[in-house]
């Protein structure tokens, strides 16, 4: 990015930058109220003058008043005590309700390749795969393989045929 | 109390719910997030069973390398992974 070193005098607006201060200094006159800026505080100097500085707080208050809607303090909410009859109750009544419902069914749990078993120490613990079994997969394997590439296209008859019309 | 850890050879286990959350880690595969998301994806892979194969599903599913071993299953609605070194004696596994 090229930086432009930008040099310019005060205008007469109070000491603020406006679209008429000019941008480079008149290397005759002699000017003290000189300031030297660099491009990016220049075009930064447009858009945090004072006015905007209230914005800002208005901005930072609005932040802080969303967030503190929307925080929820589980620490300092009521535990809502729900008695064992009172869960059991509604329990009833909900599946009550549910079994009205003719279309209704369980959400569709994502699919799983295993089943539940009820011990799985002994499954755990046991040999994972037979020397047979793993002999058996790696030369299926193979062979599979070997045909893969094997695999070619035999030309029979042409695919392209002009259609003889008279 | 079921205890991964009394199984003979494991170097590493890991708890996971149903839908794929680590309840509890340890050993090797302790903190281990990016391999129970692995075995997540592995068991969730398939949409369905090939039920020619077999009707319901699977009772285990093993990952076997040269030294080590992973186990999979779900009980309880938990599914169990355990890592499991082979003996130094013999590098690959027993006949049945």
């Amino acid at each position: 990015m090229n930086r432009v070193t930008v040099v310019f005098r005060e205008s007469f607006v109070g000491g603020e930058v406006s679209e008429r201060t000019h941008l480079l200094v008149d290397p005759v006159s002699n000017n003290t109220n000189i300031q030297r800026v660099q491009s990016d505080d220049f075009i930064g100097c447009y858009s945090t003058s004072l006015p905007k500085k209230t914005d800002e707080q208005s901005a930072l208050n609005r932040i802080l008043q969303e967030t503190a809607t929307n925080v929820i303090d589980v620490a300092a909410s009521d535990s809502h005590n729900l008695e064992q009859h009172e869960y059991l109750d509604r329990v009833k009544h909900y599946t009550q309700k549910l079994q009205s419902m003719s279309r209704w069914t369980p959400p569709r749990r994502p699919p799983c390749l295993l089943v539940d078993i009820p011990a799985p120490e002994k499954l755990l613990a046991a040999e994972p795969l037979t020397e047979q079994d793993l002999h058996l997969i790696t030369t299926a394997i193979e062979e599979a393989d070997a045909a893969l590439v094997e695999l070619r296209v035999e030309h029979k008859e042409d695919l392209v045929v002009p259609f003889r019309i008279p | 109390m079921l205890n991964l850890e009394r199984i003979p050879d494991q170097v590493g286990y890991l708890l996971l719910t149903e839908d794929g959350a680590v309840i509890s880690s340890g050993g090797e595969m302790e903190n281990d997030e990016r391999i129970a998301n692995v075995i997540y994806g592995l068991i969730s892979l398939a949409d369905k069973v090939d039920s020619t194969i077999q009707e319901e599903g699977y009772k285990r599913i093993s990952v076997v390398y040269d030294d080590h071993c992973y186990v999979i299953c779900l009980s309880n609605k938990k599914i169990h992974v355990v890592k499991r070194k082979f003996l130094q004696n013999h590098t690959e596994p027993a006949v049945a």
